[in-house]
């Protein structure tokens, strides 16, 4: 049985632990207090009198704090406790706990409270695997405190314990000593602290003190001044308001300030495992981000700049000019026993980060980013063309050549088995499928356009719309399924058009490649019973040969991918389309208490009434966070054009009447409103055409 | 052994103009340990033009100090070590502006041929749990 698990973190920086406060790893439970991708506590376990303790409740108070109450006994039966037990713990370099024991009785007692530490400083990458460590551990005891430590060559990690009240300290914990008085208690403050390779000793303490209150911060911003900062939304529908602020909660807590970005700070993918960067998950979270708080873009694109490939290294899958995959801080990355120092395996994040450049100076007006970026922006267009092109037929397909740990599906569906012909056969590699086309495409498209507003060279915007004009022709005809209706999931390395109908066909819309007298077909087939649930589009089509509503890219529901359709559908005029898939997921997203998870399952909505949750350890996920915000500026039409923000809401009626308020931009702030008018309820409704109130400029 | 440090040194002071460093400014020191010996190496990075000083001290401060040893340096010069995962194993420390470092290190050749690591299996993406 798996116990519940609590999670606090900050920045890469969390614990993992059950609902007591403890910690006791194993292969099958990954708990801990991590930090830059290594375990720094496998061990971490309470007990009074050689007892452990029960739960009575757990507090999470913040994203890097939680509370737990806890009492002595068996646990089979409540008796009335004579002792109580409060452990406030909250993360930041390594943790500070404040241990609380209080003694109900009308006598006093005297215990003996213990704490067994112990850390493995296991890589995250083998967590699971348990694999056997190359060096060497030690331990010691100095200043009254507890050393652990991990030495592999010139690779350090520390562990450091230490406790405010007099303890007698072993090699495999704390001990205290303790009496207390008739209705009395009993506090000690321990401090865990995690120290890195030449850094040990560089954080004499954790980062929170006695009472958490003071910490020393590491974000540019509070979470209060965060969400103070955002635009306000005001809506009839409650809960729409309650995902909305949960939405910008979460986006704080993922933001992830890399020892390389000077204190600002970007979103990573996902929380706990993925608290690190990732090219395609910080820029389509930045994008979906963007009308509310612009600045992590601009931090994505300079920190994804400075990284930018500039060699051709194959075991990290490095070209000059490519967006990194992932960046990993652990013994193995170190040691290059995996490729993420950095990674990059990804064939959709360069051109979307030229995507991204163009979408944040639309919507900041900061050509001084534009300008400091040109050389980036330039590499990835160039890279678009001279390195992704592996078969020489105009089209980004991929193939790894770090055929050991690379990734195999280099693009957002990056389980090996996602990629799939209608009856199941997977294609061969390079592999070329369709949304990377599409993104070529607007990539080509906004370069042209900074081309010509900030970098004032002309005719390379036209040589890149002469190119995008060109992707577009042979795109319609290459991967077009004429029989069929639908745009082929991908191209095989013999060309053959891999025919199995998926969600990507939604993203081809947002990047506007699709010819318009296509997109009709499109459409229905995305809001058609094989694709669409009744909560979102599927990743894959029911009736494919691989389909699976519980397959990760087999048949699930991302709220991510669905934001990006409902924002390719209104490019492409299908308001009411895009207001019914906002709708569905919004409506998932307060089954969920306002969180949205990376995926859900693809079953019918009618056979499950409820959204059935895809099991995955990360949650939050950035993208899933971002995704409320997305639909949003999708139903009210936002759209900047020129120095204005245009609004032309399309509301489900659901939604009442919405306002949101100050949407930072190039025009200052400005407020939108919109009223629901598109009737969405019930499968086959009729929708009423949508109509709302322009913006007001102030 | 021919001095491959100085070689790549001298290599980038030729180039003068390095395409990428527009957008930075600023100055790195290197100190490469060999035996009981310093040697200091101090790059500035000013609007896209580079200039490389040979004969700066630890005296001559610089925005971003990096510290490791000689041949750690060498096969960073030749491909044969990479900048990142030398400095998570330690053998590299860097103070004052680690962006520097990161806008460097974009500076050193393409790794020479090498064995992968053998452990081979089937990717499944971010999924995890």
């Amino acid at each position: 049985m798996t116990a519940p698990m609590v999670r606090i973190l900050d920045g890469n920086t969390f614990v993992v632990c059950d609902e007591r406060g403890d910690v006791e790893a194993s292969p099958t439970e990954p708990t801990g207090l991590f930090s830059f991708d290594m375990r720094f506590l496998s061990q971490w376990v309470l007990t009074i009198d050689g007892q452990k303790l029960n739960s009575l409740s757990t507090d999470d108070l913040q994203y890097f704090q939680s509370r737990f109450f806890l009492v002595p006994g068996t646990g089979t039966v409540y008796i009335d406790a004579k002792l109580s037990v409060i452990r406030e713990r909250s993360v930041g370099d390594g943790f500070h706990e404040e241990l609380t024991v209080l003694n109900h009785q009308s006598e006093p007692v005297e215990l003996t409270v213990r704490i067994d530490a112990a850390s493995d400083f296991a890589d995250l990458f083998e967590v699971k695997d348990a694999l056997k460590k190359v060096g060497d551990y030690a331990t010691h005891i100095e200043d009254g405190r507890l050393h652990l430590q991990y030495t592999r060559e010139t690779f350090k990690r520390e562990t450091v314990i230490s406790a405010s009240a007099p303890a007698s300290i072993d090699e495999h914990g704390l001990t205290f000593a303790v009496r207390i008085e008739p209705h009395g208690s009993w506090t000690t403050d321990l401090d865990v602290v995690t120290s890195r390779g030449g850094r040990v000793g560089t954080f004499a303490k954790p980062k929170y003190g006695r009472g958490a209150k003071q910490a020393r911060p590491n974000m540019e911003r509070s979470l209060e001044r965060w969400i103070a900062d955002a635009p306000r939304l005001e809506c009839d529908l409650g809960q729409l308001t309650a995902t909305y602020h949960r939405s910008l909660v979460d986006l704080a807590a993922l933001r992830f300030s890399p020892p390389v970005a000077g204190g600002k700070s970007l979103p990573a993918a996902g929380l706990p495992w993925f608290m690190t960067m990732f090219g395609r998950d910080s820029i389509f979270t930045s994008l979906q981000s963007l009308p509310f708080t612009p600045e992590l873009a601009a931090t994505t694109l300079r920190v994804l700049g400075d990284w930018q490939g500039s060699r051709l290294d194959d075991f990290r899958d490095e070209d000059p000019g490519r967006i990194l995959h992932e960046m990993r801080y652990g013994e193995m990355a170190a040691f290059e026993e995996r490729p993420h120092s950095p990674y990059y395996g990804s064939v959709d994040a360069t051109p979307l980060y030229v995507i991204l450049l163009d979408e944040y100076e639309r919507w900041t007006g900061d050509t001084k980013l534009v300008r400091d970026l040109e050389f980036e922006a330039r590499a990835a267009l160039n890279w678009i063309d001279q390195y992704a092109d592996l078969m020489g037929n105009g089209y980004i397909s991929y193939k790894r050549r770090n055929e050991q740990t690379g990734i195999e599906n280099q693009s957002w569906k990056d389980s090996w088995n996602s990629i799939s012909y209608s009856d199941g056969r997977l294609p061969d590699f390079p592999r070329a499928t369709c949304e990377l086309q599409g993104y070529a495409y607007d990539a080509k498209l906004r370069g042209a356009r900074l081309a010509r507003l900030v970098w004032k060279d002309p005719a390379f915007a036209d040589r890149l719309e002469r190119e995008a004009e060109d992707l577009k022709r042979r795109f319609n005809r290459d991967f077009w399924l004429a029989d069929r209706g639908y745009f082929a999931i991908a191209l095989d390395a013999d060309g053959s058009k891999v025919d199995s109908l998926a969600s990507n066909n939604g993203l081809l819309l947002w990047s506007g490649i699709v010819d318009t007298a296509k997109a009709k077909s499109v459409v229905a087939h995305l809001m058609g019973p094989r694709l669409y649930s009744g909560w979102g589009v599927r990743t894959l089509a029911e009736g494919e040969a691989r389909y699976n509503p519980i397959g990760y890219h087999l048949g699930t529901v991302w709220p991510f991918d669905n934001s990006f359709i409902a924002w390719g559908l209104r490019r492409y005029g299908y308001k009411e389309e895009a207001a019914r898939i906002a709708s569905d997921i919004l409506d998932a997203a307060t089954l969920f208490d306002g969180r949205l998870p990376e995926a859900f399952g693809g079953y019918d909505r009618a056979l499950t009434k409820y959204p059935v949750q895809y099991p995955t350890a990360c949650s939050p996920q950035a993208w899933s966070t971002g995704a409320p915000l997305l639909l949003l500026r999708t139903m009210l039409g936002l759209e900047p054009i020129g120095d204005h923000l245009v609004v032309d809401p399309a509301l489900p009626d659901s939604v009442g009447h919405l306002e949101l308020l100050d949407i930072p931009g190039r025009w200052g702030r400005i407020d939108a409103f919109g009223r629901g008018r598109i009737a969405v309820e019930g499968r086959g409704a009729k929708p009423s055409g949508g109509r709302g109130a322009a913006g007001r400029q102030r | 052994m021919a001095d491959v440090t100085a070689e790549f040194f001298d290599r980038l002071a030729e180039r003068g103009i390095v395409p990428g460093f527009a957008r930075t400014t600023g100055s790195v020191r290197f100190d490469l340990t060999r035996a009981d010996q310093t040697e200091y190496w101090r790059v500035e990075f000013r609007r896209g033009v580079v200039t490389v000083d040979r004969a700066a001290d630890a005296g001559h401060a610089a925005d971003c100090v990096v510290r490791t040893d000689a041949s750690t340096f060498d096969d960073l010069a030749t491909g044969r070590a990479n900048v990142m995962a030398t400095l998570l194993r330690g053998r590299l420390e860097a103070d004052g502006e680690p962006e520097l470092l990161t806008r460097f290190q974009r500076l050193f050749p393409a790794p020479v041929k090498r064995d992968m690591a053998t452990s081979s299996a089937r990717t499944i993406g971010k999924r995890r749990g």
